[in-house]
């Protein structure tokens, strides 16, 4: 049995209040790497007791290591992180060594018992929360800058420019206009998206007068999206016009979802047609089945697997979060355009992430080290630029 | 106000959610939340219905075009709906049935107070303090001194099975409150004419008794209480419980004898076998486990059985030949069985008691050990033994019963080689598997068996079916249904399980298989070389579709290994891992924070399309 082992516990930081972390230190480092390799008969096992000198049954042993356990750098201490434990629950621990056809031994044990503490915040999300707060930050600073009367350009997205050609040409024929927000349900971001997309496609319509369907494929969005409509047509001016079952339920099924539209597509024959949500096999389905009738169609997904369909064979894809940009660009409302330059924020964010990922692989600097390379070599004549370009005089001419 | 309160709930649950997933002590928040969102869409599930209803009835009140669509679909949803909602032929759970048991209800309340245990302690009260496991905190109890700090007793109502007793025992690892519960857990035990075959089952609220009460025990349980509810739970188990199923006793397999075991319960008539009380899977293994097994065979038993084989019509080609002597020889032998007997008799370490460890550790010990070594030496079997363990074996008149009789003559064997060799014979196949197996094995490949071979192979194996099948029928027949909904929707054979298999999986698969005609007639339009972008999109798709097939991998096969990364799989596989994965994580990224802003602003209450409009 190696001689003069140490067994430590602390408590695991920034958890649940679940889990310790038990050093065992003070092996000669060929040994280790000998046991570890199944080349010395014996085993090492960690016991837990709530008292001192009680019965402690072994929770964890090793060899073999199923993964628990870590041998630290320098090859004399093993690590693990004991889990499952009792918040508050005052646990002792001991380390035996044992080989086979004899009585265990005691190698280690501590003195002082360890409890578990639940801290407040989950220690491996903290990049996440800064990441979160900066995003976040951003949306909201740029709406109070929105708000406050700073005008904000948006580029051009063909397929939205393409709704009030869209619903025109509906009114023109006399037929209706299909829209689908996806087959997800409201719990989804998209179904979301959509409908809000489908509150100003409501309106353009109630304006021009003309219908718009919407079958939908589960009964709480049927409820939400029959509250747009209603509103939409009552913003228009034209409560009259709206007729509840223009919004119904189909049913929950995918197939028999997209069996039933793509039949009442062929019948009905709509002259423009929206799938603007989440949507997954039955993509292409739809659009072929649209493609095949001659309506014009507007499609947005933001999965990525089914963009490829729709950009095949719809007039104009929206795609990924130009989904997401959509109510804010067809309502123009300020408030709704400053999230766009949050988000836009949040994208330089992450490309200075990449290329500095990229050049501290490339280089093998640190990341740390990337970024501020990156910032002086970019970041910096980028802004003065910026600075120098808002304080020069106009020309006078 | 209209817009106001769903836009505090939506806030609300938003915000909840988004904490829950960073601060640790908030985390059930987050399951309730999702919990009501569940609920909510399972209510609203009725409005689908209905709307669905709805529409559908009027288009066919009103004759419009396509209504016959609508009465179909109105006629499959009520259909679906009954069938499903009412699990119509659904046998039940038989996990959830307890075979052999019978239940009566009776709540914890209504447990007689004879039936009330406790056990004085000393324990610190704040061993309590956590939740007690959740298969006994209807019935554990304590009671603490008046300061709060000691527990002064333990309690439990009912008796206390294995499963508490090892879970409750598991909540503190301290020898003074395991060896309490140790104590309690003896004190809860039903009389000893009760035990192993009367017992409370918590999770089902339910007195329970395995087999018939025999009139011993119904007496013992109705002294436990004169109440009323006690007396009338009582009798309906011993009525439940004396059920008789019978077997027909005609073409009973040859030699059937009932086990000895089994006496009490079960007997033979002239027309019929009557059973009492339901049967259990371990009555019906010992039903059914009345065929002979299969044993060692010498060499010229083996010759002969395939002497017998060969003469019948068809005969046996050298290679069946082979496999029915080698199938023959490699079954078990008696030195197989002589080793396994050996080994039981090897002492095995003891188990402390927590009371005994409890006693050690206030006497000093310091370090506890739970098992006590063995003791004692092996004796294995002599050459007697040996001797007449072979002798059974090899004479196929004598019944392999006739071992234990034969080794217990012949020298030392104890209770721990009975069970040795029960279990070991238990393994072994009968005749009539083994037979089988051998048809299996005989028929692989082009190789054939006339009928009259078949027959004689399998004759034995239909038998045993057919027993079983008997057995099995007449197990469920004893049984009297405890949850009669427990079982899966989809449970195979049931009206729901044929229509989903039958009817709308195939509708499913027929949609979905429009997809590959979608997918050419999607191709054909958009893969024409109009521009560079549009060539570029049809180069690639043109390597893409080629590389997946195999006649790509021999047109570039050639290719030396320098340039093998021109090998049209290996551009495949690059175009796919990094130019198409970049272009991928591109759109994600994008897509990431288009969540992230509309989720904030819906949250903040900014974007207030989906209730209906942006206005207040």
């Amino acid at each position: 049995m190696p001689a003069s082992i140490e067994l430590k516990a602390a408590d695991h930081p920034w958890d649940n209040g679940d889990s310790i972390d038990v050093t065992l230190s003070g092996f000669d480092p060929e040994w280790l790497k000998k046991l570890m390799e199944g080349e010395i008969s014996g085993v090492i096992s960690l016991g837990i007791s709530e008292e001192q000198n009680g019965l402690f049954p072994v929770i964890a042993s090793v060899p073999p290591n199923d993964g628990t356990w870590s041998v630290s750098e320098d090859s004399k201490s093993l690590e693990m992180n004991l889990s499952g434990l009792k918040r508050d629950e005052k646990y002792f621990l001991r380390a035996f060594w044992t080989v086979p056809d004899a009585e265990p031994q005691l190698m280690a044990s501590i003195t002082e018992s360890i409890s578990p503490e639940r801290q407040w915040f989950i220690g491996d999300k903290f990049e996440l929360l800064f990441v979160g707060l900066v995003i976040c930050g951003s949306v909201v600073l740029f709406i109070e800058i929105a708000r406050r009367g700073k005008p904000l350009k948006v580029r051009k997205i063909a397929g939205l420019e393409a709704v009030d050609e869209a619903v025109g040409r509906a009114t023109e024929m006399g037929r209706t206009i299909l829209f689908i927000p996806g087959i997800q349900d409201m719990n989804d971001i998209q179904t979301i998206a959509g409908l809000n997309i489908l509150s100003q496609v409501a309106q353009t319509a109630a304006e021009y007068e003309a219908d718009v369907e919407v079958p939908t494929d589960r009964s709480l969005v049927m409820t939400a999206a029959r509250e747009t409509l209603q509103n939409a047509y009552l913003s228009a001016g034209k409560p009259d016009a709206y007729n509840p079952d223009l919004a119904y339920y189909v049913t929950d099924e995918q197939f028999g979802f997209v069996a039933y539209v793509s039949g009442h597509m062929v019948r009905e024959k709509p002259a423009a047609c929206f799938y603007l949500g989440a949507f997954y096999a039955e993509s292409l389905i739809l659009a072929e089945t649209g493609n095949s009738i001659g309506a014009i169609q507007v499609a947005g997904t933001a999965e990525p697997s089914q963009l490829p369909f729709f950009v095949a064979a719809c007039d104009y894809t929206l795609i990924g979060e130009e989904l997401f940009a959509a109510s804010a660009y067809l309502s123009g409302s300020p408030e709704e355009m400053g999230s766009l330059k949050g988000q836009d924020a949040g994208k330089i964010l992450v490309g200075a992430g990449v290329l500095a990922g990229c050049l501290a692989e490339t280089m093998a600097w640190s990341f740390m080290a990337s970024l501020g390379v990156l910032t002086a070599v970019i970041g910096i004549p980028a802004v003065t630029y910026h600075l120098l370009k808002a304080k020069r005089p106009e020309a006078v001419t | 106000m209209k817009q106001l309160i769903p836009l505090l709930i939506a806030a609300t649950c938003g915000i909840v959610l988004i904490i829950t997933a960073f601060i640790p002590a908030t985390v059930t928040w987050g399951e309730v939340a999702a919990v009501w969102f569940d609920i909510l869409a399972a209510i609203a599930f009725v409005l689908g219905g209905a709307n669905l209803l709805k529409i559908h009835l009027q288009r066919i009140s009103e004759q419009e075009e396509g209504w016959a669509y609508s009465g179909i679909t109105v006629v499959t949803f009520l259909l679906t709906l009954i069938v499903g909602l009412l699990k119509w032929n659904v046998p039940p759970n038989l996990d959830q049935e307890f075979l052999g048991e019978t239940f009566v209800r009776v709540p914890v309340e209504q447990i007689p107070e004879s039936m009330h245990y406790s056990v004085p302690v000393d324990l610190p009260a704040e061993l309590v303090h956590h939740h007690l496991p959740l298969s006994s905190h209807r019935q554990f109890s304590v009671e603490i001194n008046e300061s709060g700090e000691r527990i002064t007793s333990i309690g439990f109502i009912g008796w206390m099975t294995a499963n508490q007793k090892r879970e409750l025992t598991q909540h503190h690892q301290r020898l003074d409150w395991q060896c309490a519960i140790d104590q309690l857990a003896e004190t809860a035990s039903p009389p000893p004419e009760l035990n192993g075959v009367v017992r409370y089952v918590p999770n089902h609220r339910s007195l329970s008794v395995d087999g018939p009460l025999a009139l011993e025990g119904e007496t013992l349980l109705r002294s436990q209480s004169e109440t009323a509810d006690w007396q009338k739970s009582i009798d309906q188990l011993a009525e439940k419980s004396r059920r008789i199923t019978q077997i027909p006793a005609a073409d009973l397999p040859e030699g059937f004898e009932i086990p000895e075991s089994i006496l009490d319960r079960v007997s033979l008539g002239t027309e019929t076998i009557d059973i009492s009380g339901p049967i259990s899977q371990s009555l019906k293994e010992e039903l059914i486990d009345v065929f002979p097994r299969s044993r060692p065979m010498t060499s010229e038993q083996i010759d002969e059985f395939i002497q017998q084989l060969a003469k019948l019509p068809g005969g046996l080609t050298e290679p069946q030949t082979a496999f029915v002597r080698n199938s023959l020889e490699g079954a078990w032998t008696a030195d197989q069985l002589i080793v396994v007997l050996n080994e039981a008799d090897t002492p095995q370490p003891g188990k402390k008691s927590y009371c005994d460890l409890l006693a050690e550790q206030l006497a000093g010990g310091t370090v506890l050990l739970e098992t006590i070594p063995p003791s004692g030496n092996a004796t294995p079997l002599n050459e007697e033994q040996i001797a007449a363990l072979k002798s059974v074996l090899f004479d196929p008149a004598r019944s392999l019963h006739e071992i234990s009789a034969a080794l217990s003559t012949a020298g030392h064997f104890s209770q721990a080689q009975q069970s040795a060799l029960d279990e070991f014979l238990g393994k072994q196949p009968t005749i009539g598997t083994r037979n089988r197996q051998l048809v299996v094995g005989l028929l692989s490949g082009d190789q054939q068996l006339s009928p009259e071979q078949l027959d004689f192979l399998l004759a034995s194996y239909r038998e045993e079916h057919n027993w079983r099948e008997r057995v099995h029928a007449a197990m469920l027949a004893a049984h009297v249904t405890k949850y009669p909904w427990s079982g899966e929707y989809v449970a195979v054979g049931s009206p729901f399980w044929w229509s989903y298999e039958y009817a709308f999986t195939p509708l499913t698969a027929t949609m979905f298989s429009l997809l590959a005609f979608f997918v050419a007639s999607a191709a054909f339009r958009a893969f024409r070389a109009k521009n560079l972008d549009a060539f570029l999109l049809l180069g690639t798709a043109f390597i893409i579709l080629l590389g997946r097939t195999s006649a790509a991998v021999i047109l570039t096969a050639g290719l030396p290994d320098s340039l093998a990364f021109l090998r049209i799989e290996n551009i495949t596989m690059f175009i796919m891992s990094v130019i198409n994965t970049a272009g991928n994580r591109a759109i994600m990224i994008g897509i990431s924070l288009g969540i992230v802003s509309t989720s904030l602003k819906v949250l903040l209450g900014v974007d207030r399309s989906y209730l209906g409009s942006g206005d207040d």
